[in-house]
């Protein structure tokens, strides 16, 4: 039996996905995304989630997300950074997504990543960054969150836990605890951030990504060190802080993760001028 | 068949308020209830609480509007991979095999072409 499309269902539920209207809405099986549900449980692998699959949980990701950040209506700003996001793309073990990169309107300095290879980049980041090699950086951390699956799997993992070891064989366990179980962790998972070493992972191949991109992968550090001179509490800040480590530990990590880069040293690279044209793209919120 | 059916129509009209206003599941179950004729299940086409994206405050979900035709706009910016690269290299960026080192199982640089240049 081919359980994907279950596990689809399961996932969108309890990321607490509205469908647009009631005739999605309907098309639902509760009792197989019940079913759905122990299945997710016990597969304990994100890997048995086909592609098409991850996208269709993004696109409903993003397509709900844009309504608090709308894009910017600029086509030759949204087109130019599309061309710097797929060219760090084309780098990671996932060239062949259907890359999406838009720049949408908040002041604050964040930049999010959605399954399947949407990536939403805020007006304040991009007036944050100094040239198009920190911004590869930025792009190139939000790429490794999408490669490894980070969001499906900390979701599993919550799952997991929730469940606990008992639910695992408990065959018979009752729809009614599984859809307790999944309102529960869908009003967690995604607004307490990943943990710690997801975000290390994605520091690492940001450098990684834009080494391999031909820029100076030092520019990622500088980015860093930049924005832990921030204060943490100004509220530019505050959202980026809630679901991420201080700058001032991953400035530690990204250091690392330069000394140990083979290929490409600290100053090798290109740093070229970020031609995004910010402040025409629609203007502040 | 019944007899879940039943049952989750109980649960549904036991719903806590504090689950009101929540997520798609309690539209869903609503929708449910909505479709064989409970008067107080109120429409949820047009209340689209969302969550999705890392970093993303709760406040800011639950108060997401309707879903807009912006995201058919993400596609008709997208590039694909002739015009990154040409982009790419009218701006002197070249793609170098860089790497780490007994990274090869890394799900972001496993499968990439140049991780054999690299040793």
């Amino acid at each position: 039996m081919n359980t994907r499309p279950l596990h689809v269902a399961c996932l969108m539920l309890a990321l607490g996905f509205a469908a647009p209207g009631a005739s999605a809405q309907s098309r639902l099986d509760l009792g197989s995304v019940f079913g759905a549900a122990k299945s997710l449980v016990q597969s304990q692998s994100v890997a048995t989630m086909s592609e098409e699959e991850e996208q269709l949980i993004g696109k409903e990701v993003v397509a709900a997300s844009l309504g608090n950040y709308p894009p910017l209506k600029d086509s030759d700003l949204q087109r130019r950074l599309n061309q710097i996001g797929v060219w760090v793309a084309l780098q990671s073990s996932r060239p062949d997504l259907p890359w999406r990169f838009a720049a949408v309107r908040s002041d604050t300095i964040n930049a999010f990543a959605a399954p399947g290879g949407t990536i939403l980049v805020t007006q304040g980041m991009l007036r944050h960054v100094a040239n198009e090699a920190e911004l590869a950086c930025v792009l190139g951390h939000e790429i490794a969150h999408v490669t490894r699956r980070h969001h499906i799997s900390v979701l599993q993992k919550s799952l997991l836990i929730s469940a606990g070891a008992s639910a695992l064989s408990a065959s018979t366990r009752s729809g009614d605890e599984y859809r307790k179980l999944l309102i529960g962790e869908s009003k967690e998972i995604f607004t307490r951030g990943l943990d710690r070493s997801s975000e290390r992972e994605a520091d690492e191949d940001g450098v990684l990504l834009a080494a391999r991109a031909g820029y100076d992968p030092a520019a990622c550090l500088n980015f860093m060190q930049r924005l832990a001179s921030l204060k943490a509490d100004t509220g530019a800040l505050a959202a980026l802080y809630k679901t991420h480590p201080t700058a001032k530990e991953r400035v530690v990590d990204v250091d690392a993760a330069l000394g140990k880069l083979k290929g490409a040293a600290p100053g090798e690279g290109a740093r070229p001028e970020l031609t995004l044209n910010v402040a025409a793209g629609g203007g502040k919120k | 068949m019944m007899k879940t059916l039943l049952s989750l129509l109980l649960f549904c009209a036991l719903l806590p308020p504090a689950l009101a206003d929540g997520g798609f599941l309690t539209n869903v179950l609503r929708s449910v209830t909505g479709a064989v004729g409970s008067k107080e299940a109120p429409a949820p086409a047009e209340k689209t609480a969302v969550l999705g994206i890392r970093g993303m405050d709760e406040g800011e979900t639950k108060s997401s509007g309707p879903v807009s035709q912006d995201s058919k706009l993400l596609d008709s910016w997208a590039v694909g991979r002739t015009e990154a690269e040409a982009a790419a290299g009218r701006r002197g960026l070249a793609a170098r095999a860089v790497d780490y080192p007994q990274s090869t199982t890394s799900p972001t640089t496993g499968n990439s072409p140049d991780l054999q240049e690299v040793k």
